[in-house]
């Protein structure tokens, strides 16, 4: 991996005697679209303001860049927090050109940048209005664009897509991919297990204030996956090496491996048979099923979860 | 922690464009010269109207024993507003009374040398304007017995006896001439200038508390510390505030200034008391607007901003409570004290400086005073500022406030 975008490395803080962030460690790398996932509660939001030096850590260090965080580095990071709030009586341009001005643009390149992102948004019409005309889709929308705008190449973005209409959701997700085809590294927050399946490359959960799981996507779903497989074969699969146990599935058959079995053993096998095999898939468990289970594997509820 | 003077000005600006843009700004900037003229006009009203009044202004005189000499039928001038018409009966009095011709009657024993006793009668009401609008029976029988039995020269020495200039001392260890009028200006200036300073520290000082009030109870604040560090965004405040602030303190005193010149162009207030007043202004306006944006930090709704500025404001505007004790003594106990105090000192000092002679060593321990004061202020509220900008909806009680200053 390149030098990393973010490394938090032994992250700790406490209120009095809670714990919110305890000995966390995680990267992220150039480029990847990273999630951030843990229960209500995990301590999700205190890591992200250590991480955007808003709160300080007790011990532990967090470099982005490369560098500690500093007022230098503040402006390369677009940071969208899950409190959403904005001038209400600003004018929207104006209002954005603000943000501009703050990442370091000059006035000229704040207007042109901001033109181009209401436009990118559909929001060009609303360009002059104030704030609190705006309906609530518009003020999210306007919310997101304060992050987007200067184009950072680190996003942050705390539970993105929370209260979203499907057409906004759909066009936050296509301007997020705009981004990180043009080399954006995006660190999200989000409890939309589905999106983070679609779209991250890898994620860091954390429970309890501890670091619980970290990895790319795939390889956490299928580590935590119970290993079975769907066949649809004429073969008498009872008769199969190392299989444990057989549930018919809509005329397929999913078939649970005993300790030593697997599915290449199976594939194996199947072939030997010469059998006639029409479907052959690996049941991968969802990554909500996963994370699930990992909550409550650290001791934690079902009700966490959800909550 | 380092400041980017460049994110600063960007704040600062925003500050600066977003309070004189506002309304309110703008109301306060016409509206408070405006209530000032209104003032004047107002104390200025009771004269204006009773020289309107189409009331008679001849007085009947019932005279019988010509004490002060004057023949019935004969008209006298009692003053500038009124005039004395005699009359021979008091029933031609009366009557000429219920005609509405004259506006009250003065009858005069005929023994009045021995007895002292006169009468006079008038329309009711007017308990507390009758005295002060009423005729000036006594001056004018003062007069008009005097002149009836004494030498001019005397009777001119009787009703004027101390008529010789009034000298007070100078701070300089001589006299001067008193001047009445100068008098009143060194009334109405302290008043002026006190008030033209207090109202502009305390409208950027609630701009500002209003402003971070907003800031946390529409939960801006996160995403913009995400962008600048908490020192800058006190920093950008201060100044952009403090500008406005400016504007609306060099718009009035500009008025103000020329207003004086124009009306009293014996009343030379020095250059230096200017500079001395913008310094105030300054300084204590860094030192409230620190006090408040360390406040303004700790509490969690625009509301609750509000209540703590009045609160801050009506607290350092108590020298305007003891207006005429300090007017009166300028440099008395309690005016020098009040202008040593920091947080009483810039609106006592501006009282008192238009007077002249503060002594230069009280004015250079008030100045540091305030200015060692304000830094520490700056830093105490950049401490608390920093932590207590993400606190929502629990308002911390002083112990951890302290702690916090100790650990930031």
């Amino acid at each position: 991996m390149s030098d990393p975008v973010v490394r938090i490395t032994s992250l700790s803080k406490s209120y009095g005697t809670f714990a919110a962030v305890s000995d966390v460690s995680f990267e992220v790398a150039p480029g990847e679209v990273f999630a951030l996932l843990g229960p209500n509660g995990a301590g999700k939001t205190t890591l992200i303001r250590m991480l955007m030096d808003i709160t300080r850590p007790d011990s532990g260090t967090v470099e982005v860049f490369g560098h500690k965080v500093d007022g230098s580095s503040k402006a390369r990071v677009g940071y969208l927090p899950e409190e959403r709030g904005l001038y209400k009586r600003a004018v929207v341009g104006e209002l954005l050109e603000y943000y501009a001005c703050l990442k370091g643009r000059t006035q000229a390149d704040a207007k042109r940048l901001t033109a181009a992102l209401l436009e990118r948004l559909e929001l060009a019409p609303w360009t002059k209005k104030k704030v609190t005309d705006l309906s609530k889709g518009m003020q999210q929308k306007v919310q997101f664009m304060t992050a987007l705008i200067g184009d950072p190449e680190l996003l942050v973005l705390d539970e993105p897509f929370s209260g979203l209409d499907p057409v906004n959701a759909r066009l936050f997700e296509d301007v997020l991919e705009e981004r990180r085809r043009s080399g954006a590294t995006i660190l999200l927050s989000t409890h939309q297990m589905n999106k983070v399946e679609e779209q991250c490359d890898r994620a860091v959960m954390i429970h309890r204030g501890r670091r619980v799981l970290y990895g790319p996507i795939r390889q956490l779903m299928r580590e935590h996956s119970d290993d079975s497989v769907l066949v649809r074969t004429n073969a008498d699969l009872a008769r199969a090496p190392g299989v444990a146990r057989l549930e018919p599935e809509n005329g397929a058959v999913r078939v649970r491996f005993a300790p030593g079995g697997g599915s290449s053993e199976l594939l194996g096998w199947l072939a030997a048979q010469r059998a006639e095999v029409e479907e052959f898939r690996h049941m991968v468990t969802p990554l909500e099923d996963v994370f699930v289970r990992v909550v409550e594997e650290s001791g934690g509820t079902a009700r966490e979860v959800i909550a | 922690m380092s400041i980017d003077a460049g994110r600063v000005a960007t704040i600062a600006r925003r500050e600066f464009l977003t309070t004189v843009r506002r309304k309110g700004f703008i109301l306060t900037l016409i509206l408070m010269p405006l209530y000032g003229i209104f003032a004047t006009a107002m104390s200025a009203l009771p004269a204006m109207l009773a020289q309107r009044s189409t009331e008679s202004r001849v007085v009947a005189v019932v005279d019988p024993g010509r004490v002060l000499g004057i023949a019935p039928g004969a008209t006298a001038v009692m003053n500038e507003d009124y005039k004395a018409r005699f009359y021979g009966s008091f029933d031609e009095a009366s009557q000429a009374f219920h005609d509405g011709t004259v506006r009250a009657i003065l009858r005069i024993d005929p023994d009045y040398l021995t007895s002292g006793r006169t009468a006079q009668f008038r329309q009711p009401g007017g308990l507390l304007t009758a005295r002060r609008l009423g005729p000036p029976y006594a001056d004018f029988m003062r007069t008009r017995l005097l002149a009836e039995r004494v030498d001019p020269a005397v009777s001119a020495r009787v009703l004027d006896p101390v008529a010789d200039s009034v000298y007070v001392a100078t701070p300089a260890g001589g006299f001067e001439r008193e001047n009445f009028s100068r008098r009143l200006l060194l009334l109405i200036v302290p008043l002026v200038f006190g008030f033209i300073l207090a109202v502009g520290i305390f409208t950027a000082g609630s701009y500002l508390l209003q402003g971070l009030g907003e800031e946390k109870e529409s939960r801006i604040l996160e995403s913009l510390l995400a962008l600048v560090t908490p020192d800058e965004l006190l920093a950008g405040k201060l100044i952009g505030l403090g500008s406005a602030a400016l504007v609306l303190v060099l718009i009035w005193g500009s008025l103000g200034s020329v207003t004086i010149a124009t009306q009293a162009a014996n009343l030379a207030i020095a250059p230096t008391t200017y500079l001395i007043a913008v310094f105030y202004f300054l300084v204590g306006y860094f030192f409230f607007a620190s006090f408040m944006l360390g406040i303004g930090s700790l509490v969690s709704t625009y509301q609750e901003a509000n209540q703590w500025a009045a609160l801050i404001s009506l607290s350092a505007m108590f020298p305007f409570f003891l207006l005429s004790a300090i007017v009166d003594q300028p440099h008395g106990p309690l005016a020098v004290a009040l202008s040593i105090f920091p947080w009483t000192a810039p609106v006592t000092m501006m009282m008192r400086l238009p007077s002249g002679g503060v002594p230069a060593w009280q004015l250079a321990i008030s100045m540091s005073l305030l200015l060692i004061s304000a830094i520490l202020m700056l830093r105490l509220s950049a401490r608390v500022f920093r932590i207590g900008l993400l606190l929502y909806g629990k308002t911390p009680n002083l112990p951890e406030i302290l702690r916090w200053a100790r650990a930031s």
